[in-house]
């Protein structure tokens, strides 16, 4: 299958687009822990984003420093339209699944 | 990021950044400033310790985003949270087997660290000098009659002239030291004086070519003037009670001379090839040709673009022009750094190292390192293939291979790591304890660096992946078929069995050497000198005071206690070889041709008696006789063949230095009179005692403590000035060997280690061994065999190991006891004994480590073991 996204991958570029313009490393992993309870190592966070990033389902750059980081820049992910068309797919090819599942079971 | 920043990180955190950076360097930078970020947000809310581990344990999570060249995320399937959990699991069951392992290690580990720490202390020595590899000391190299003389003195003009001659050299120091007599030392608060040694007298160049590292004084000027001294550290608190109050003081030496304290500076580092306690200026009462006269140590410091090895072709020529035609003199520029360990010169300031000594101690560690290594190897295997149903499992449920080859390998890194980390606490807290072993403090420089650390955990990281990683790949590789298979053989374990071998092997050796050592040393103290010091006790005299004129009434007053058997005055004592005169003797008869080259005591009455040496021939000196008092001298047995006396008649010798021949009135047979290190020389007894040297006084056993006390009072009537100071002479020969007990020591403990660690291995392999043997010995059982029968059975192998590791080893260690005892004029030989009980013991040890593992085997019930078939 063509676009094929992972649960996690998919679970990663949802939050990115919930964030809008906010999403960089260590808020990405707090809305996911918010949101899902999931708690992501750094690792497999940053192994997330560097092969989404590499498929071109997000594109990032750099943000200003800040002195929490220890005079780090941060470094911001958003969104692109490859990203969110495969994420749109995703959903519907879920809902369309969903969809048949639930008549399915209606009228089974 | 500026350096202060980067100093106030602890080491964990930069640990944990160096590993993000080395795992992950295209987005290091953007993962550092994640972690940074929530750390500062743990660090709030868990505090300092929580944060720095979740630090760390998020820089280990990293470990994922490794890419191979093609962008393959290697570990794409590690999740360390389950890994690791799967690892604490199987540790913590198998408990005995971590417990095993880990200690096996950390000993292991602590063991060759001390040895590293050890070996790399004694490469050190004088390198902590700024200039120490363009400092050079001016040696002589007196070539005699085909014998080489190589000394560490010189005579203070040729450091001088050296560096007057050559542009190349920077700068020159002269260093003479009071020739092994301690000072007497008295201050305003201190008026009785005390005792000191480490006295020297050196050039006001002496802080131009050496560093010191003054606590007071101006380094520049201190020593310019006459009179002035610098003091140490612990000098100036013994005497002044603190450094500054030091200053300006009056300290008086020998109730002679009086110097004025100009400087005080921190204790010389203990990796010196000299330690001086108090440096007093040679301008004191002396003149430029006094001074160039002078015996003692000279130091020249070469500028940078020198070359060495040109400046010691043109010596001789140097020497030509000083000295007349037929001077046998050669001088040659000696790098400091090569003092303590790579050069055997005579008359060295202090005890220097022996290089073949640390080479067999490096040997050691090597081998400990080994044997530890292989030990966790075997451990691993044998353990391991417990484990191989469960393996079988997990492949028949899917597991990759790489992932069970990661799991394994993973717990065999945290053995490492967990067996690092105990070792290098163990190491910190023994530091004390083997600096008491080896006689002196370990360079422990760098080792709290974080490089060094760096080095230590990735070391642990290597080893553990290659130790655990045979008997992973091993284990990961079988077919699951095979394992269940009920045929499935083990192999032949032709590995593990090598390993064992070579374990028992390295045991030998180090069982062997530790018994050469021993007994060579043991050689050393029960060797007959030739003479009898065991109530020999020695008043120095190295000064010229009252006593030196009242000598004969203080004599006289002293041999009337019946306790005290004789006494003798002596230019030196046995074994003072940096205070004996060395001189040519001929037979009266003879030409220049037949002239031997001698050592000489210079002695009087009663020395062959206070020795308890023997007379073989002749006599000993006589007080009735009046030739005595001058014309007549003691020769040992070696002089006697060397001149060719084959008896007593018309033995007279003739020196340059005597206008008459002398008569040889005894033949004494020879002794010890220099060390053990080197074969006994001819030696000239004169009878004609200076008003300076050792007095030796020989006591009878009883009433020892009134002797001494009445000897003490006796002093006082004498010597008011001075506090009597004395030694017993067994004491001082014993002394003499401190550095070969030290290193008998350090090898004895680590060999020690070694066999135990050794005898880990043993255990374990013994118990992959039996499980694997269980049915068979069952079943053997079930035919009849007695628990003896089984046991010889079982043991038998064992045996074998032991029997051809010895065979194989035995040259090597045979070959490198030969070598080490070469350094010893007197040594013992290397009997067959020494390697029958280092074999025995091996066998022994091996024995009773395998036998409860094999006696539980031999009695098990068969039917338990049969069960299941």
């Amino acid at each position: 299958m063509k676009n094929y996204l992972g649960e996690f991958e998919e679970l990663i570029l949802l939050t990115i687009g919930v964030l809008g313009s906010e999403a960089y490393g260590v808020s990405i992993k707090d809305e996911m822990l918010e949101r899902t309870s999931k708690k992501p190592s750094i690792g497999a966070l940053h192994t997330g984003l560097q092969r989404l990033e590499i498929k071109g389902y997000i594109q990032s750059w750099e943000g200003g420093a800040t002195a929490e980081r220890g005079g780090r820049k941060k470094r911001y992910y958003k969104l692109t339209n490859l990203g969110m068309e495969t994420l749109k797919n995703a959903h519907e090819l879920r809902n369309q699944m969903f969809d048949d599942l639930t008549k399915l079971a209606w009228n089974g | 990021m500026d350096n202060s920043q980067k100093n106030g990180r602890s080491l964990l955190r930069r640990l944990s950044f160096g590993l993000i950076e080395w795992l992950s360097p295209e987005i290091a930078e953007n993962v550092k400033g994640d972690l940074e970020e929530m750390y500062y947000r743990r660090l709030k809310r868990r505090g300092k310790l929580m944060a720095e581990i979740f630090l760390f344990w998020e820089s280990i999570t990293c470990l994922k985003l490794v890419r191979n060249r093609k962008g393959m995320y290697l570990f794409q399937f590690f999740d360390p949270n389950i890994h690791f959990k799967m690892s604490w699991r199987v540790l913590i069951k198998n408990r005995s087997y971590t417990l095993i392992n880990v200690a096996g290690l950390s000993i292991g580990l602590i063991a060759s660290l001390f040895i590293f720490l050890y070996v790399k202390t004694e490469h050190t020595y004088d390198q902590y000098h700024d200039q120490s590899h363009n400092i050079y000391r001016v040696v002589y190299d007196l070539t005699e009659r085909n014998e080489k003389l190589p000394w560490a003195i010189s005579k203070g003009k040729w450091a001088r002239m050296i560096s007057k001659e050559y542009a190349q050299v920077e700068g020159y120091v002269n260093i003479t030291p009071t020739w092994g007599s301690k000072s007497l030392l008295k201050s305003e608060t201190i008026t009785d004086g005390l005792y000191e040694n480490g006295f020297v007298w050196a050039d006001p160049t002496l802080t131009s070519v050496f560093d010191f590292q003054f606590l007071a004084g101006n380094p520049e000027t201190v020593l310019d003037d006459p009179n002035t001294i610098i003091i140490s550290k612990s000098i100036a608190i013994k005497y002044f009670g603190d450094v500054n109050s030091a200053m300006g003081k009056t300290l008086n030496r020998d109730n002679e001379t009086d110097y004025k304290v100009t400087g005080v500076y921190e204790q010389m580092p203990s990796n010196s090839h000299f330690h001086a306690e108090l440096i007093a200026s040679l301008m004191t009462g002396t003149t430029q040709e006094d001074r160039d006269k002078f015996w003692g140590y000279g130091y020249v410091l070469l500028n940078e673009n020198a070359d060495p090895l040109a400046v010691n072709e043109s010596l001789p020529s140097l020497v030509k022009a000083h000295m007349p035609e037929n001077s046998l003199l050669k001088i040659w520029l000696q790098p400091l750094e090569d003092i303590y360990l790579k050069s055997e010169l005579m008359y060295e300031f202090e005890p220097v190292g022996n290089l073949t000594t640390t080479r067999l101690l490096s040997g050691v560690g090597v081998f400990i390192l080994l044997i530890a290594c292989f030990n966790f190897i075997n451990l691993s295997t044998a353990y391991g293939s417990r484990r191989i149903k469960e393996i079988g499992i997990k492949k028949v449920l899917g597991a990759y291979r790489s992932n069970l080859v990661k799991q394994l390998v993973l717990e065999s890194i945290i053995i490492t790591t967990v067996a690092m980390v105990v070792a290098s606490i163990g190491t910190y807290l023994l530091i004390p304890f083997v600096e008491s072993l080896a006689g002196k403090s370990l360079d422990l420089t760098g080792i709290l660096e974080y490089r060094f650390l760096l080095l230590v955990f990735g070391l642990a990281f290597l080893l553990g992946i290659l130790a655990g990683g045979y008997p992973a790949f091993y284990l990961a590789s079988l077919k699951p078929k095979k394992i269940f298979d009920k045929g499935h053989s083990r192999g032949k374990n032709l590995l593990r069995k090598s390993l064992t071998v070579f374990q028992f092997a390295m045991s030998i050796t180090l069982i062997i050497g530790s018994l050469v050592i021993y007994k060579q040393l043991r050689y050393f103290q029960e060797k007959d000198m030739g003479m009898e010091p065991d109530q020999a006790l020695v008043i120095p005299l190295d000064y010229s005071d009252n006593l030196g004129k009242n000598y004969r009434a203080f004599r006289e007053e002293l041999l009337r206690n019946p306790s005290i058997n004789s006494m003798s005055m002596m230019s030196n004592l046995p074994g003072e070889l940096i205070r004996m005169w060395t001189g040519d003797v001929r037979p009266a008869n003879g030409t220049e041709e037949d002239a031997v080259r001698t050592k000489v005591f210079t002695t009087d009455y009663d020395f062959v008696r206070t020795l308890g040496l023997t007379i073989t021939e002749g006599r000993d000196f006589s007080r009735h006789i009046v030739s005595d008092s001058s014309l007549s001298v003691l020769i040992n047995k070696t002089a006697a063949h060397r001149l060719g006396f084959a008896d007593l008649e018309n033995a007279f010798i003739s020196v340059k230095q005597k206008e008459h021949d002398l008569r040889v009135i005894g033949i004494v047979e020879d002794f010890h009179f220099a060390s053990l290190h080197s074969e006994i020389e001819p030696l000239v007894i004169y009878n004609n005692p200076g008003p300076k040297g050792k007095l030796v006084v020989s006591l009878s056993t009883e009433n020892l403590t009134s002797t001494l006390e009445y000897i003490g009072d006796t002093w006082k009537n004498y010597e008011p000035d001075r506090p009597l100071e004395t030694f017993f002479l067994n004491e001082y020969f014993n002394q003499k060997y401190t550095n070969e007990r030290n290193s008998m020591n350090l090898i004895i403990s680590f060999t020690v280690l070694a066999v135990f660690i050794a005898c880990l291995g043993l255990f374990g392999l013994a118990t992959y061994v039996m499980h694997g043997r269980l049915k068979e010995v069952g079943i053997r059982k079930v035919f009849g065999a007695s628990v003896v029968r089984l046991f010889t059975l079982l043991a038998s192998e064992f045996v074998l190991l032991v029997l051809l590791a010895f065979v194989l080893i035995s040259p090597l260690a045979y070959y490198l006891a030969d070598l080490w005892l070469t350094d010893f004029a007197y040594r013992i030989s290397i009997d067959f004994w020494i390697f029958g009980v280092a074999v025995l013991f091996v066998l022994l040890l091996a024995l009773a480590t395998v036998s409860y593992k094999s006696l539980y085997v031999a009695k098990t019930n068969p039917t338990k073991v049969l069960a299941d078939e």
